[in-house]
């Protein structure tokens, strides 16, 4: 396989990328709350374009995160809208930072697609590929490991999904983790440690 | 789409224990609620993983083959980690938000405590074509509208 011979080959870059959890200071924290208020401030009174703002600010690192949990681009486009309206419609009951406050829309809302789609027992892996792998072309360029990957990710539960999507995929720490799901450093490890042991156990009998 | 707006409810599920009668060797990996293993390589790689202790490799000082898998998962992750939103996605949101913000004639808003101070120095929230009054004027108000009354029937 091509992309494992690429990474074996370099193995100090790849351990070079490990967890690079971004360090964020509770000033810049303090300060991004305060520029969200303002453009909170701005859209209850009637500016809507301010709220364009704050979809800039926040849509990359929520639509990966709802990609991750879905697997779908397509599905995690509408779970994106159906938040930001959601919030644009309940602005006036914020509640603390804005960012966690759509976080937890967003994952709520990847929580209960995910929860429809087990229910209604629809196979992931049939019937919900993301789109983009409809084309030859981008279906060839796609590793081998990121489709095993995806598949493993759809076969955790989505507490477990959620923490390594949060800590691997999107590079949070533990303690932004803690205050973004408003749980405890420790539990959170705990998550991300059987996430872990689940996926190797998944896929080491092929790539280890 | 249903959304689940209470963020309380975002982890609902986390502690929920499993009905599944099966011995956790048995059930299916999603349902396990504790670690599969607590060898020492797991233990090892765990803390790599978190930043807390070196690469383990082998005897030959590679990488084991654990560590070589999650050097590779964590290659694809940072990968995953550029990806951006489609450019159509903010505009197909503006343009799917209502016309009218009944969000806007919601009771003023709570912000956080570090916040409170922004949103003060803002005006008041008003709808267009709606005038927007303190209790207190309102009560004044009725007093005067009522001594009026009273004056007026004196008179008459």
């Amino acid at each position: 396989m091509t992309t494992r011979t690429s990474w074996a080959s370099s193995p100090a870059a790849a351990v070079a990328d490990l967890p690079a959890a971004p360090k964020t200071l509770p000033s810049d924290v303090a300060e991004q709350a305060d520029l969200d208020a303002r453009s909170i401030a701005r859209v209850m009174a009637g500016d809507r374009e301010a709220f364009a703002v704050l979809v800039t600010k926040y849509s990359d690192a929520l639509y990966r995160h709802a990609l991750n949990m879905t697997g779908s681009p397509d599905v995690a486009e509408d779970i994106m809208q159906a938040s930001f309206i959601k919030a644009f419609s309940h602005l006036g009951e914020v509640r603390g930072r804005f960012d966690a406050w759509i976080f937890r829309i967003v994952a709520n809302g990847c929580k209960d697609w995910l929860k429809n789609i087990r229910r209604s027992h629809v196979s992931y892996e049939e019937d919900d590929q993301p789109s983009h792998l409809t084309t030859p072309d981008e279906e060839l360029t796609r590793s081998e490991l990121r489709i095993d990957l995806d598949w493993a990710l759809g076969q955790l539960s989505h507490s477990l999904r959620e923490a390594f999507v949060m800590k691997h995929v999107e590079g949070r720490s533990y303690e932004e983790m803690a205050d973004m799901l408003d749980s405890t450093v420790g539990a959170l490890k705990m998550r991300v440690h059987r996430a872990r042991e689940a996926l190797q156990a998944l896929l080491e009998g092929k790539y280890a | 789409m249903m959304m689940d707006m209470n963020p309380d409810d975002a982890l609902a599920d986390r502690d929920t224990p499993t009905s599944d009668w099966r011995p956790a060797g048995e059930r299916p990996l999603s349902d396990r609620e504790v670690p599969l293993r607590h060898d020492g390589a797991m233990a090892a790689l765990n803390a790599w993983l978190d930043g807390e202790a070196p690469a383990p490799r082998t005897a030959n000082s590679q990488l084991t083959p654990e560590a070589e898998l999650w050097s590779r998962i964590s290659v694809e992750a940072a990968s995953r980690r550029k990806l951006r939103t489609p450019s159509h996605v903010a505009a197909q949101i503006m343009n799917a938000l209502p016309s009218s913000t009944a969000a806007r004639l919601v009771a003023a808003p709570a912000f956080h405590a570090s916040v409170t101070t922004v949103a003060r120095a803002q005006p008041a929230p008003t709808a267009p074509g709606r005038i927007s009054m303190p209790p207190t004027a309102i009560a004044i108000m009725a007093v005067v509208c009522m001594a009026l009354g009273a004056v007026f029937a004196r008179m008459m």
